[in-house]
């Protein structure tokens, strides 16, 4: 089983992954967190194998948030979850310690595929965070 | 195929809605919209067999919406969602002509089974 904590300050957004989470047989939503500190206590309490975090996780925006978390020796694999994908968040993301991005609009199609993605190790970009991060929109 | 149409002013929430609604094989989004007025446009020209709106909107919010759609005898029916929950909101919603209501915090678990109830000819009210 993968392990993953969601970090989200839009609680329905966190239902919604929940409900189709728990249509893998795979992954196992191991707890919530709807900002920063939150998502730092749990980490330290449940040593989860992936984090989905909002690209905003109050107070500080995920490309900080992950660069904090590595400092802070956590293992886990980083995917960000974005509205509103731009190249600039999607470059510092990576740059900081992402692992993943990808569009909340692709959340049904695409979630469960980036978490086995980063849990692998490997670097994951979905659809439409790859054609933003390739210029293909603006 | 249910016909449904979103209505809410919040692009994040109307996003959450879409996720659920694709659930479902039995449900086909028709329009989505972020004011009552809009709302009102689209139940006109497409007749939706359902609405789900926001009871708090801008230009025209769900209840005056609502109030209009079953004025004009119009065939959709209407889910009227609401942030805050209890029976006195619940009981506008009934009054305005909705036939169910939901608080936002319910909605992962009881949009897909309300909106299938409302088209039904069913009340689906969880206070």
């Amino acid at each position: 089983m993968i392990r993953v904590l969601i970090a989200d300050d839009f609680k329905l957004l966190r239902d919604v992954m929940r409900v189709y989470l728990e249509r893998v047989g795979d992954i196992e939503v191991v707890d919530e967190a709807p900002d920063l500190n939150d998502a730092i206590e749990r980490m330290k309490a449940l040593q989860p194998d992936v984090i989905i975090m909002n690209d905003y996780l109050p107070p500080i925006d995920s490309a900080q948030a992950a660069a904090l978390f590595r400092e802070q020796g956590f293992s886990a694999a980083v995917l960000v979850i974005a509205m509103n994908p731009e190249f600039e968040l999607i470059q510092r993301a990576f740059r900081s310690g992402v692992d993943g991005f990808m569009h909340k609009d692709e959340i049904d199609s695409h979630l469960a595929a980036a978490i086995r993605s980063v849990y692998r190790g490997e670097r994951y970009l979905s659809p439409k965070a790859s054609d933003v991060y390739n210029g293909v929109h603006e | 195929m249910i016909r449904v149409a979103l209505a809410d002013d919040h692009p994040e929430l109307r996003l959450a809605l879409r996720l659920l609604l694709r659930l479902s094989d039995e449900m086909e989004l028709v329009c989505e919209t972020s004011n009552g007025q809009e709302a009102l446009d689209c139940v006109i020209n497409l007749q939706p067999d359902v609405l789900v709106i926001d009871i708090q909107m801008p230009v025209l919010d769900g209840l005056a919406a609502t109030k209009q759609i079953i004025d004009v005898e119009l065939p959709t029916r209407v889910l009227i969602i609401s942030l805050t929950r209890g029976s006195f909101i619940a009981r506008k919603a009934a009054e305005a002509g909705a036939k169910g209501f939901l608080a936002k915090d319910d909605l992962a678990t009881y949009l897909l089974p309300a909106i299938e109830a409302v088209h039904r000819g069913e009340l689906f009210f969880m206070e």
